[in-house]
């Protein structure tokens, strides 16, 4: 058996074209982004070798720090509830007394499947200050609340990650979803004829067993809110004045906007440290004792 | 600009020569224009900011094309509004159209790299200079390294104040001539629910506008004197604008979200009667004149001064001309034929914004040109007051200092939403220092 | 068993009630979309941003299809789509079924080096990206953007078909080759069938991903002959201002095509959820 599941060539046959396709297209102009990162260059005209200056400069920029705050609210906002309200949804729809749930999960992906743009003039609307329907709703129920969601310095970034939650609640759900539902009927029943408890079921049995799930869930949660780009630009374009940068948009804004593409791409490398950083944590949290939790439930 | 001087001073000499030179400039814009100027076949690519072949603009300057040139056919391309991304990068890789639209914002780059052509010697040889206006001569055609890289489009704009006239006469309030009155304004106006003034502050340009306002009645200089580190935000006429400014903010002058607002939105509630002012360029009046009717006002001057020096810098105006306009492209197989190509699209383009926009800003001469409709009062109110608007400060997108851009609009933004006179201040002090040295 | 009925009861009933608030707030925004894709700007905006359409603007659909020929945009996003979704599944399937189930050292370096793919902004990377594709002599064809596509879909195809993969019990190989089928037969009469429902997720995202991109196409492509219908879409860019009512217009008949394939496969996801645990039982 490790003989025919250890073939060399198969093995090479199988991930070499990946492997090559992906370090040409992706990971090459990775390394480039990391190379001009030590140049002062305009993108266009000849560059100069300025070595760790831009790495001095953007440590001692504000604006660095301010959106990588950003990028880290982003983040939280989207891990507790983007993912959150995914696991809510699928320990709801796990319940097999509900009907409707081809209906219901097709309900929550719409907005997914509706492009950013589309989604933005939308909430842009609903957060509107004048006649948006948050103010409005604030207004009927008589309270003398009134906020200016996308205008405020600290809480633009937050009503602007909850867009993201609202979209892209679908994509997680789908995920999570589709792994509960190849779990195994016979842990779940052999854990309901013990007498657990819907709540006890998903609390040990469920999420448990969902864990290789949960940690793609929770790099796609991160890494997403950390390199937040699409949402902001349309919504806000990184404003009111910074308070909505987060690192790619400070990358887009000193390569493109300023012309400092240089600088910009220092940016994009620590973007792409941080990415990497969360990843491996995130791996080693969920590091694999797969086999003990296949026992237990057993 | 000094060369056309010294031309035509050399014409004047030569009396019977200039006549011919000078009859043959005229004709051709009036009848020369169907002749045909080249009959090679060749597909060419251009891109413009947002014409795209629907638009009645650029139909009626494509079929001009076609006349002159019958075998030449044109791919339209819109530019994404993407600060300057896909240019730059379609430049970086040789990818650019034969004739491309630009302005200051990327000309200047472009040119250094060498991805456009000079255009000196064209404009010369078809005197192209002649179907111009003298202030598009002065502020729209050469660029600071002295040398000419486009055709012209879109020509030397103010950036007015408009109001609806019957929202001013519903709430008795006087139509502001200096700041006090505008305070005022701005209060009567918060007080009935009215917004004083929506705008679009998402956009860079209309920030620069609205700081420009105030600083151009103590110096008349505005944000160009900032960008280039000759004025600083804390010398007497900033520090006063700023001032200003920041008393309007609270008293509501703006509506709540401004510096989310796009363009849409905001003109929005200025034609639909839900704001009493609006700030926007001259072209703005082709749009507005038929939504409000007699309702539409414009500002003879920026209501900004002190009470008492309202003479001061009176007619100092903010926007004014650019270095905008068609240039080719180094990636173009034959130039020769891409400028002759592009220096009728362009000409008749404007021709075709006079005839059709109503525009009087247009940077081609209109002599024996009829707009379509005739010219409204808006634009006979401009017409009159073009010769006493002077221009030294600059849209804000368009100053050279691109890093100043777009620090200024990051900085003005946060005081639009509530940041304090000090920090402003000591910011955009923080970035003139740092992109100026 | 008893103890869990009685229990459940009241909270399925609250359950179904929460469901029930939360599709309405997720299905709104289709709503939302076709009345936009009939009203005028003024409605958009102001007058009537959230409500049905006081006077319906059917006018808007006509300039959608009359300001470019969208049929041609349609034709190039799907041929773009399709090409990239075949490839990605090309390459990732055995990809990850290597690097989950056979044996061989290196493997988790090599999951996470393709992990990276996960989070690289393409802002960052578009100027050397794009000089790549030119000296590629990609430049202006399909394969500009189907090269990109598949590339930068590897990794999240990559970990949803690896998730799914690690569940298939050892028992399924071990069978296959002892009667004798090879790796290759094995891997694709016998495993491939029971990773359908992760397959079926995987082209849903990326389809969508492919589907919506911008900024690449934006840039790397130039020639109308090969835009895709985002690009089309920026046509509506005014100069003073933009026709946002026929923008919509486009936007609802560029969003029919996504929610097909959203309810083809979805479908497939269902259907092999429940032969996935038959099998598995």
């Amino acid at each position: 058996m490790n003989k025919v599941m250890g073939n060399k060539k198969v093995i090479a046959l199988f991930t070499l074209p990946t492997v090559i396709l992906f370090t040409v297209i992706v990971f090459y102009p990775i390394i480039q982004t990391v190379y001009r990162s030590f140049y002062d260059w305009n993108g266009l005209t000849a560059p100069i070798f300025n070595g760790i200056e831009n790495y001095k400069n953007l440590f001692a920029d504000d604006l660095f720090y301010e959106s990588m705050r950003n990028g880290i609210i982003f983040a939280v906002i989207l891990v507790v509830f983007q993912v959150g309200l995914a696991t809510v949804f699928t320990m709801i729809l796990m319940n097999p007394r509900i009907r409707g749930k081809r209906f219901f999960r097709s309900a929550f992906f719409i907005p997914a499947v509706l492009s950013v743009t589309v989604v933005c003039q939308l909430w842009g609307a609903l957060y509107n200050p004048e006649w948006g329907l948050f103010n409005k709703i604030f207004e009927v129920l008589g309270l003398g609340y009134r906020q200016s969601w996308l205008s405020s310095l600290d809480f633009a970034i937050v009503a602007i990650a909850f867009v993201n939650v609202w979209q892209f609640v679908g994509y997680q759900l789908c995920i999570i979803y589709s792994s509960a539902k190849a779990i195994p009927e016979e842990y779940m029943e052999a854990a309901r004829i013990d007498g657990a408890s819907l709540w006890q079921l998903d609390r040990y049995i469920l999420i448990p067993l969902l864990k290789d799930t949960y940690k793609m869930s929770f790099i796609f949660a991160i890494t997403g809110g950390l390199n937040a780009f699409a949402h902001m630009n349309i919504l806000t374009k990184g404003g009111p004045g910074t308070s909505t940068y987060t690192l790619t948009y400070m990358t887009f804004r000193n390569a493109f906007t300023v012309g400092k593409y240089g600088y910009g791409c220092t940016s994009a490398v620590l973007l792409v440290i941080q990415c990497l950083a969360v990843t491996i944590l995130v791996n080693w949290l969920f590091r694999n004792k797969d086999g003990a939790v296949f026992e237990g439930g057993k | 600009m000094k060369k056309s001087m010294k031309k035509a001073a050399g014409m004047a000499l030569t009396a019977s020569m200039a006549l011919s030179l000078g009859l043959c400039g005229t004709v051709y814009a009036e009848e020369n224009a169907g002749e045909i100027i080249s009959d090679k076949e060749a597909d060419l690519t251009m891109m413009t900011y947002y014409d795209g072949e629907e638009d009645p603009l650029a139909t009626f300057a494509y079929a001009k094309v076609k006349e002159s040139f019958p075998n030449v056919t044109i791919e339209f391309e819109s530019q994404p509004q993407d600060g300057g991304q896909t240019i730059k990068t379609r430049a970086a890789t040789g990818d650019l159209p034969d004739i491309l639209q630009s302005d200051s914002g990327t000309l200047g780059l472009l040119a250094e790299s060498g991805s456009i052509l000079v255009l000196d010697d064209y404009i010369e040889e078809m005197n192209y200079t002649d179907k111009l206006v003298q202030g598009a001569i002065q502020t729209c055609l050469t660029s600071p390294d002295g040398h000419i890289y486009e055709f012209p489009i879109g020509g030397v704009s103010p950036i007015l104040w408009y109001y609806n006239k019957a929202i001013f006469e519903e709430y008795g309030v006087k139509v502001p001539t200096n700041y006090e009155e505008l305070l005022e304004a701005v209060t009567t106006f918060r007080e009935n629910d009215i917004v004083p003034l929506a705008t679009f502050a998402k956009e860079p340009w209309p920030v620069g506008a609205i700081y420009d306002s105030f600083v151009l009645k103590d110096d008349p200089t505005g944000i160009y004197g900032l960008s280039l580190g000759d004025a600083s935000a804390d010398d007497e006429a900033n520090a006063h604008a700023v001032e200003k400014l920041k008393a309007l903010i609270d008293a509501g002058m703006f509506q709540d979200g401004c510096t989310n607002a796009d363009f849409d939105t905001a003109s929005a509630m200025f034609l639909e009667g839900q704001s009493a002012m609006f700030i926007n360029g001259s072209w703005y009046i082709a749009d507005a004149e038929p939504a409000l009717g007699e309702n539409f006002g414009i500002f003879e001057f920026y209501p900004t001064a002190d009470a008492g020096k309202e003479e001061n810098n009176q007619y100092a105006c903010t926007g004014g001309g650019d270095t905008c306009g068609l240039t080719i492209t180094t990636s173009a197989e034959d130039p020769d034929l891409c400028a002759q190509v592009a220096a009728t699209y362009a000409y008749w383009r404007e021709i075709a914004e006079y005839q059709i926009n109503q525009s009087v800003t247009v940077p081609v001469k209109t002599d024996g040109f009829e707009t379509n409709e005739p010219l409204g009062a808006g634009s006979e109110q401009l017409l009159e007051m073009i010769p006493k608007l002077t221009y030294e400060s600059k849209f804000l997108h368009t100053l050279p200092n691109t890093e100043f851009q777009t620090s200024f609009t990051e900085e003005m933004q946060k005081l639009l939403v509530g940041e304090s006179t000090e920090d402003f201040i000591a910011n955009v002090n923080k970035c003139i220092e740092s992109t100026t040295k | 068993m008893k103890q869990a009925h009685r229990t459940t009861k009241p909270s399925t009933a609250i359950s179904m009630i929460f469901l029930i608030i939360c599709s309405v707030i997720f299905i709104y925004p289709l709503f939302y979309l076709i009345f936009y894709s009939l009203k005028t700007n003024n409605e958009i905006f102001l007058t009537n941003p959230f409500g049905f359409p006081k006077d319906i603007q059917w006018v808007n659909y006509v300039n959608a299809i009359k300001a470019f020929d969208i049929l041609a945009f349609f034709k190039n996003s799907i041929i773009v789509s399709m090409a990239s979704i075949a490839g990605i599944l090309f390459f990732v399937l055995p990809f990850s079924y290597s690097a989950t189930r056979m044996i061989w050292r290196g493997k988790t370096v090599v999951t996470n080096y393709l992990t990276m793919g996960l989070f690289i902004p393409i802002q960052v990377i578009i100027i050397p990206l794009s000089i790549l594709v030119r000296d590629m002599h990609l430049s202006n064809t399909y394969f500009a953007l189907i090269v990109p596509y598949v590339a930068f879909n590897l990794a999240f195809s990559s970990m949803i078909m690896s998730t799914s993969f690690a569940g298939v019990p050892k028992e399924m190989e071990e069978s296959a080759v002892i009667d004798g089928a090879g790796i290759f037969r094995t891997f694709v009469s016998i495993i491939i069938p029971l990773v359908k429902p992760a397959i079926a997720t995987a082209v849903i995202f990326a389809f969508l991903n492919v589907w919506n991109e911008y900024t690449v196409a934006s840039i790397l492509i130039s020639k109308n002959s090969v835009k895709t219908l985002p690009i089309g879409l920026a046509n509506f860019v005014g100069v003073h201002s933009t026709d946002w009512g026929a923008m919509g217009a486009c936007l609802v008949m560029a969003s029919i095509p996504t929610i097909i394939i959203y309810l083809i496969f979805s479908e497939q996801v269902e259907k092999a959820m429940t032969i996935g645990g038959a099998v598995k039982g």
